[in-house]
């Protein structure tokens, strides 16, 4: 199998590169996120986050590690499982990526060129008229926010598209089970000076019912304001 | 009949009422002779207070309240805000452990779906 590496990177590094995948009710769009992260990286662990549809049976056709959870715990809880999963393996890298195909798994060689000089790699969608509405406006509502109570300027919060070395990981490790991650992840970044880079990706808009929503986003803000006050 | 009769005659069905489905919970096991004890108990002060409200008197006279419904408001406000910390944190408390177990499951388990890969 031929696997793409960034100029510069040796096999070995990819060698202790994960790219870890939550999934939930991924079934019709699993195995072709697989496939393509395959073309980049080998170590691949889908989290299927209990989905009610057949992930687990598709992902497991492919491969690839599969972790399970019982019951629906969240996109947090998911990440984490897989994180503390591949830092098991000792994993050098990680990168997490969506199930949903948002996400383009062409771009992990240029997170681990990013990787060389940042402990974590954020990414940014850019924000054009692809973008639905209400994503848009919600996404810069959170950055502003977390800009003015936290002092980190971050172009989109939101973005699940991530990269970061394990040393990073233990050092950020969240609590939060659901889409807060994100946040705190950034939050946490600040909080213990690491390094960080942001790359700007392309991105797919699929299922408008699916990720974060406006509830999600009252919920994100609500939780900023109360981490700062307490 | 007097308004307080009606309010009186309401707390009454309430308590019973609440007797019921508290005993209910009891024969289904779901709790246990000291709980039972303890909200039977609950229920029969309300009643009490209902049916003879005079009784409270001797607590809202040095408090200051000019009427009894006064104090049930305001009491029944602390007590409310009280059992949703309580709740509150007794949720949290359950969210973190289940999160644990299931995470932890979703690992110990692994190791089934890669030798499933191997035997293919």
């Amino acid at each position: 199998m031929f696997i793409y590496l960034p100029d510069g990177f040796e096999a070995i590094t990819m060698d202790q590169t994960y790219v870890i995948v939550p999934a939930y009710n991924e079934a019709a769009r699993i195995k072709d996120v697989i496939g393509e992260i395959r073309k980049y990286c080998k170590n691949i662990i889908v989290v299927d986050d209990g989905s009610k549809d057949d992930t687990v049976k598709v992902a497991s056709r492919e491969n690839v590690t599969v972790l399970r959870h019982e019951i629906n715990m969240g996109k947090g809880a998911a990440l984490k499982t897989g994180c503390d999963y591949a830092c098991s393996k000792d994993a050098g890298y990680i990168i997490t990526i969506d199930a949903d195909g948002q996400h383009q798994p062409k771009e992990i060689p240029t997170f681990m060129k990013a990787l060389e000089k940042a402990d974590i790699v954020f990414s940014y969608r850019m924000i054009n008229r692809k973008m639905p509405f209400v994503l848009r406006f919600g996404n810069r509502f959170i950055n502003q926010t977390l800009n003015y109570l936290y002092g980190i300027k971050i172009k989109d919060s939101q973005s699940g598209y991530r990269g970061f070395t394990a040393d990073a990981y233990k050092k950020i490790r969240w609590n939060a089970t659901d889409y807060y991650m994100e946040t705190e992840m950034i939050i946490k970044t600040r909080r213990r000076r690491l390094r960080y880079a942001q790359l700007p990706i392309q991105t797919i808009y699929g299922d408008k019912y699916k990720g974060t929503t406006v509830l999600d986003g009252v919920g994100i803000v609500a939780k900023m304001i109360g981490g700062k006050l307490f | 009949m007097s308004t307080t009769f009606w309010i009186q005659f309401l707390g009454v069905i309430f308590g019973i009422a609440m007797m019921y489905f508290t005993f209910v919970k009891y024969k289904r096991k779901e709790l246990k002779s000291h709980e039972l004890m303890m909200w039977f108990l609950g229920w029969i002060l309300l009643m009490l207070v209902a049916i003879i409200p005079s009784s409270l008197d001797l607590i809202i006279a040095p408090l200051h309240f000019y009427r009894r419904l006064d104090f049930f408001v305001v009491f029944g406000f602390f007590i409310l805000l009280g059992m949703g910390f309580y709740n509150y944190s007794v949720t949290k408390k359950m969210e973190r452990k289940l999160e644990v177990l299931v995470r932890r499951r979703a690992i110990e388990e692994n190791p089934q779906v890669e030798q499933k890969h191997e035997k293919r």
